[in-house]
This record gives C-alpha cells, sequence and structure tokens, in this order.
C-alpha cells in the first residue's frame, strides 16, 4: 500500500500520481458539503476513465476494474466512521492508499476465501 | 462613553461646504465658461468671462427630495433624502449706453473711481491719469454712440463680430454657450459653483426701450457619474458556507507523492 499523503483540505483538487512501474494516474477529489463526503470526481489512468465515485471505508474501491487497471484504492478511517469531514483527510483522521497491482490480486483471493 | 454621531455629522457637513468655493470680496468672476482642458491635443486658452453690464436680482434654490412613507396612523415617516442639483437664476442687463468700459480701460477706471471717492489718497499723477481716462472713456462712449461704420471699427478693434449691438452680441454669445452645451462657473453673492449648465435663458427687451434687453438665465449644477474599478473575488470568496465549497476553483496540487504504508492491506481489514 501507498499512503497519498498530500491531500488538502481544499474542496476541489487534483493531482498526479506516479506508480511503481512508472506509469501515472490522475485523481480529481471533490468535497461536497451538502453530503458530508467525498468524492473522486475524475480518475483518468490511459483511455480508463471513472466519474462519480463515492469514498468510503474500502479495501480496494476499485475492486470491480481490477481486470481493467493494475492498481486498486484504498481508504481507512480512525474510530470507525468514513471521511465525512473536509479535514478528514489532511488531519489524518482518514487515509487513502494506492494499492499495487500484488495487493489488487491479493485482496482478490481474501475475498474468494483463497487466504 | 462619548456620543460621536454629532461629530462625524459635523464633519461631513464641513467636507460638502469646503467643495464649494466661497466668493472673496473684491473679485468679479461673473460667469466663467469652464473649457475642456486639452482639445487636439492642446490646452485651450480660458474664455474671458461674461458679464452683465448692470446685474439684476440673483437666486439661489437648494432643493431635496423626501420620501414619504404612510403608515397604519395616517402619518407618514421618511427615510431617504436625495439632494436635487443647485440651480442659480440670475437676472443683468445689456445696454447699449454703459458706463462698463472695456478691459484695457479697467486700471483707469479703478483709479479714477478712486480719485473721485477718496480725495486724501489722491497721487501726484491723478490729474493727468483722470485725464487719460477721461478721454479713453469718451472716445469710448463716441464710437458707441456713433453709425455703425463707427460700431464696426470699434467692434475691429474689439474682436467682437461687425455691425452688431452689444444686446446682440450678447444674445449670441449666451445662444453659442447655450448651443455647445458649455458649462460655467457662476459667482453668486453667496459662493462661487462650478459645472452649472444654461437650463433655460429667457431675454426680454421691454416695450419701453430697444436699447436694454434683460437676460434671465437658469443654471443647473451638472454632476458627473464616476466609475470605478474594483477587484471582482471569486465566487468562492464572495460567498459563505456551502456555497463557498461548492464553488471553489479546483486546486491543482502536482505530482502527489506515494509513500509505502507502515500497515499491511491484510493488516488493515483485520
Amino acid at each position: 500500500m501507498f499512503l497519498i499523503q498530500q491531500i488538502t483540505n481544499d474542496p476541489r483538487q487534483k493531482q498526479r500520481l506516479v506508480l511503481e512501474d512508472g506509469t501515472y494516474l490522475d485523481i480529481e477529489l471533490y468535497f461536497v458539503p451538502m453530503q458530508y463526503g467525498w468524492f473522486v470526481t475524475s480518475l483518468t489512468y490511459g483511455d480508463f476513465e471513472l466519474t462519480g465515485l463515492r469514498i468510503t471505508n474500502s479495501p480496494n474501491m476499485l475492486h470491480q476494474f481490477k481486470n481493467k487497471i493494475p492498481f486498486g484504492l484504498a481508504c481507512f478511517s480512525k474510530n470507525d466512521r468514513e471521511p465525512t469531514h473536509q479535514q478528514d483527510f489532511s488531519s489524518g483522521a482518514s487515509k487513502l492508499y494506492i494499492l499495487s497491482d500484488a495487493e489488487v490480486t491479493q485482496y482478490s483471493e481474501y475475498l474468494s476465501g483463497q487466504i | 462613553m462619548a456620543n460621536l454621531g454629532p461629530l462625524s455629522n459635523f464633519t461631513t457637513a464641513a467636507t460638502a461646504l469646503s467643495n464649494l468655493i466661497l466668493v472673496t470680496p473684491n473679485t468679479n468672476l461673473g460667469y466663467q465658461p469652464q473649457n475642456a482642458q486639452v482639445k487636439n491635443g492642446e490646452t485651450t486658452p480660458q474664455v474671458d468671462p461674461v458679464l452683465f453690464h448692470y446685474e439684476g436680482e440673483n437666486s439661489i434654490s437648494l432643493e431635496s427630495d423626501i420620501t414619504d412613507h404612510y403608515v397604519e396612523d395616517n402619518t407618514t415617516v421618511q427615510d431617504q433624502i436625495a439632494l436635487r442639483p443647485e440651480t442659480i437664476n440670475v437676472h443683468g442687463y445689456i445696454g447699449e449706453l454703459n458706463n462698463v468700459v472695456p478691459k484695457a480701460l479697467e486700471p483707469l477706471k479703478t483709479i479714477a473711481d478712486k480719485l473721485t471717492i477718496v480725495d486724501a489718497y489722491t497721487p501726484a499723477l491723478s490729474t493727468t491719469a483722470l485725464l487719460a481716462f477721461n478721454q479713453a472713456t469718451q472716445l469710448y462712449a463716441v464710437g458707441v454712440n456713433a453709425a455703425n461704420s463707427a460700431i464696426s471699427a470699434w467692434n475691429s478693434l474689439t474682436g467682437a463680430p461687425q455691425n452688431q449691438n452689444k444686446q446682440q452680441i450678447a444674445f449670441q454669445q449666451f445662444y453659442g454657450y447655450w448651443k455647445n452645451r458649455t458649462l460655467f462657473t457662476v459667482q453668486t453673492p453667496w459662493a462661487i459653483f462650478q459645472n452649472m449648465a444654461i437650463r433655460s435663458l429667457r431675454a426680454v427687451q421691454d416695450a419701453d426701450t430697444r436699447v436694454i434687453t434683460d437676460f434671465e438665465i437658469s443654471f443647473k449644477q451638472m454632476r458627473f457619474a464616476s466609475t470605478i474599478t474594483s477587484l471582482v473575488l471569486p465566487q468562492s470568496q464572495r460567498s459563505q458556507g456551502r456555497l463557498s465549497t461548492q464553488s471553489a476553483a479546483t486546486v491543482d496540487l502536482g505530482i502527489g507523492r506515494l509513500v509505502p504504508a507502515t500497515e499491511t492491506l491484510l493488516g488493515s481489514i483485520a
């Protein structure tokens, strides 16, 4: 797992993340106050594009796309709650991770009871 | 704690009054056309002020619109005062026969007037000066009262239009100013007002005489709108609460750093 470190409390932000293999993905985040939640408004990796994914506590929010992309996106929060505040990522209450290709496979095996 | 409200009001009133140029004694500004400062890249010369041969009644009118809001008990309450522009009404007479001398003779006339009023201050050259003035005014009177050819000769010296009497010249002057929407600096007995435009002009030649015209002029002050350029803040900075968040611009954080996590995936799931 790789921690995405520099998420700020800006309601709209985007950044480019370089993966282990040198490829990169562009991710755009948006905090919606009426929804009390963070959303991935755009995630682009090559010709793969995902819009409108709510960030929730999950070992891999991109599990369903495991055959299309070589990475995953995990979110874990303290105190058993979802990332509902604008400062959650900047304060460290919630953390967003990029999973490696191996971890995506590992999680898949975990779900199928192989691990 | 002291109530500073009245002090503030006085300050405001004093500031408003300081915008008026108060009349100073011994100056006669008359009706000074305000030229455009620069025309075709060159500063235009100031035109001589208009002076009547004899000043009539002057009046000034300050008015304001005050709102009336009727309330339940059939009385009114007022909460707004709008100031109308200042209006000045002046009367003046232009006559063919007058004791107003041309500008070139004014110093002589001053000396002459003083000599006749205050004998104690009569200088040694008084007789000579008085004679010079008398001669000059006599010539001037002769020129005025002569036939058209004589008037033409005089006007050629003074630069005025040919073959026209003083009333016609004065009217044409005002007519031109009215046509050109000229703004005036007007001296009243109480204050000097600037940016005054001719709202109405009435020239009356009485049935009794053809040598005097009564000019009734009403001036109204012009106020000009001014533009202020201000920095328009982004919507997110002009808004509050949720709207500020929703209208925020996207911040580009550049290339993010991925740091290997100390936790493991399976450890986090457990």
